[in-house]
């Protein structure tokens, strides 16, 4: 089963964010494979999301951007930056937290 | 596993710029994760071609530039609601000085200028141009954007032109009109053919575009209104009876002047100079006087005829040219020299002048502690009419000082 996007959306940011606190650094395409292989295929992650969100990042000084040749293309490798180390923390809190008042509000007992 | 040439490298590269994906951050992304995803899954001897196009499809619902248009809305997604905040407290900022500013204004206190000046800044270059921004964004169509933009246009260009007619600045008509045209011209059109198809806002649209024309039309009267009728009449007969005066109390000083016989009591020769210099003067006001009025009217006249003025409240184009910003220009300070001279002439040859100087002095403003000079006193931002009044009576002035000094 594959979550619908609209729950991966809201979850993106705190995804790449603790991806890249895991590695050191990151292009687009292995941060999707990476979560494809980890989450089993349930999370797959498009590229219309990612790299707005990537790029959102960026903007917002979270995630530093190093540029790479291989052969004639360019390839961007991401990672964080110090305020994207707190700010990780801050998100995968921030979650934890939502996914316990989910499981309360939606009575889900533990299986 | 698919090895990719320079060749195709630069195809992919070409196609997603053709898709309409214009940043070039964007551009590497998209091409190094195709080709991953080709040198990942591809066979060796596999087809290119029809891989990729399976590939590409896969990254988007409609077109590829959907990518950019999401990253461009995220990245300035962020500043949403700092510019809503802005334009808000922009908005309050505006509406507040532009009250107190006419509170004042009504009561003829300072600062009423500074701040409707700021009102009208704020909300020019504030609180419209972000309105502006935001609304277009929540516009889905072109049509609608364009709608919000021409609609800023005007309400920019309308309360500068405001702005600049209250201050008395150059460019406020010009600005008005423009502002109006586009209004009538331009968005009630786009805005009425628009809303009238829709049936939903088919009577709103009608009644918005009624709104519209009556404001507008409102505003060309107010930008146009004369003085009324009865007024203009009354100034222009007393311009006339002015005008007469003088004529007349220059043909009598000329009849005295004729009659004079040199005696041992009157000095001929002093009062010849007086003469002389008196006519120079009225002479030098006289072409100033017709220079004002076909500059303004734009015809050349040979004599001043009240009653055919087609400008008589025109106060800009004599402003401009007795005027250099707030300095008064050569031809006016030559004038006031003159005089000057003239005043300084009289009191040292003719000391039985009873008629008095012409007064040259600097008044106090009845609105601040300013001290206001004679000649902007008389002539800046002085209706034509008003002027043409003013310089009249310097010369009927003129003549009763003749007058006194001849008897």
């Amino acid at each position: 089963m594959n979550y619908s996007s609209e729950l991966i959306k809201g979850t993106l940011k705190t995804i790449v964010l603790k991806l890249l606190a895991n590695n050191k650094r990151m292009y687009g395409y292995e941060i999707t494979q990476t979560v494809k292989e980890l989450t089993n295929d349930k999370i797959l992650i498009t590229e219309g999301a990612l790299y707005p969100t990537l790029h959102a990042l960026e903007s917002d000084g979270l995630v530093t951007t190093e540029t790479e040749f291989i052969g004639k293309r360019v390839r961007k490798y991401y990672r964080l930056s110090p305020e994207g180390k707190a700010k990780t923390k801050e998100k995968v809190n921030e979650l934890t937290d939502f996914m316990n008042t989910m499981k309360f509000l939606l009575d889900i007992k533990p299986i | 596993m698919y090895c990719l040439s320079d060749k195709q490298i630069d195809f992919i590269l070409n196609d997603i710029c053709a898709r309409g994906v214009e940043m070039e951050s964007l551009q590497q992304n998209l091409l190094d994760h195709i080709c991953c995803i080709i040198e990942q899954n591809l066979e060796a001897d596999g087809d290119f071609e029809s891989f990729y196009q399976k590939t590409i499809q896969t990254f988007y619902k409609d077109a590829l530039w959907e990518i950019e248009e999401e990253t461009l809305l995220l990245l300035t997604f962020k500043n949403y609601y700092a510019m809503k905040k802005t334009m808000i407290t922009g908005g309050i900022f505006s509406a507040t000085t532009m009250t107190i500013g006419l509170i004042l204004k009504f009561l003829h206190m300072p600062g009423a200028s500074l701040l409707i000046l700021l009102g009208v800044v704020s909300l020019g270059f504030l609180f419209l141009p972000l309105m502006f921004i935001l609304k277009a964004k929540e516009k889905q169509n072109k049509k609608d954007k364009l709608i919000v933009g021409l609609g800023t246009t005007f309400g920019i260009l309308i309360s500068f032109a405001v702005l600049f007619k209250i201050m008395h600045w150059p460019g406020a008509n010009i600005m008005g009109l423009l502002s109006v045209g586009i209004m009538l011209l331009v968005f009630t059109p786009v805005y009425f053919f628009t809303g009238i198809r829709n049936p939903d806002t088919k009577v709103n649209t009608i009644v918005v575009t009624i709104l519209l024309i009556m404001g507008c039309a409102l505003f060309l009267t107010l930008v146009n209104a004369r003085p009324s009728a009865t007024i203009a009449k009354s100034t222009e007969s007393l311009n006339q009876h002015l005008e007469d005066s003088y004529r007349y109390a220059s043909q009598q000083n000329e009849a005295i002047f004729a009659s004079l016989t040199n005696d041992s009591v009157t000095n001929t020769a002093q009062l010849k100079e007086l003469h002389k210099k008196d006519n120079e003067l009225c002479a030098k006001i006289e072409s100033l006087k017709l220079n004002l009025l076909e500059l303004t009217e734009g015809t050349p006249l040979k004599t001043i005829n009240y009653s055919n003025l087609t400008a008589p409240d025109n106060y800009s184009i004599p402003t401009h040219i007795l005027f250099n910003e707030a300095n008064a220009n050569p031809i006016l300070l030559d004038l006031k020299q003159s005089l000057s001279d003239f005043n300084a002439y009289i009191s040292s040859t003719f000391k039985k002048n009873t008629a008095g100087l012409i007064n040259l002095s600097n008044k106090p403003s009845e609105k601040s502690n300013d001290i206001i000079s004679w000649e902007k006193d008389n002539f800046y931002f002085v209706p034509l009419t008003c002027i043409l009044r003013n310089l009249t009576q310097l010369q009927l002035e003129l003549k009763y000082i003749e007058l006194s000094c001849l008897k």
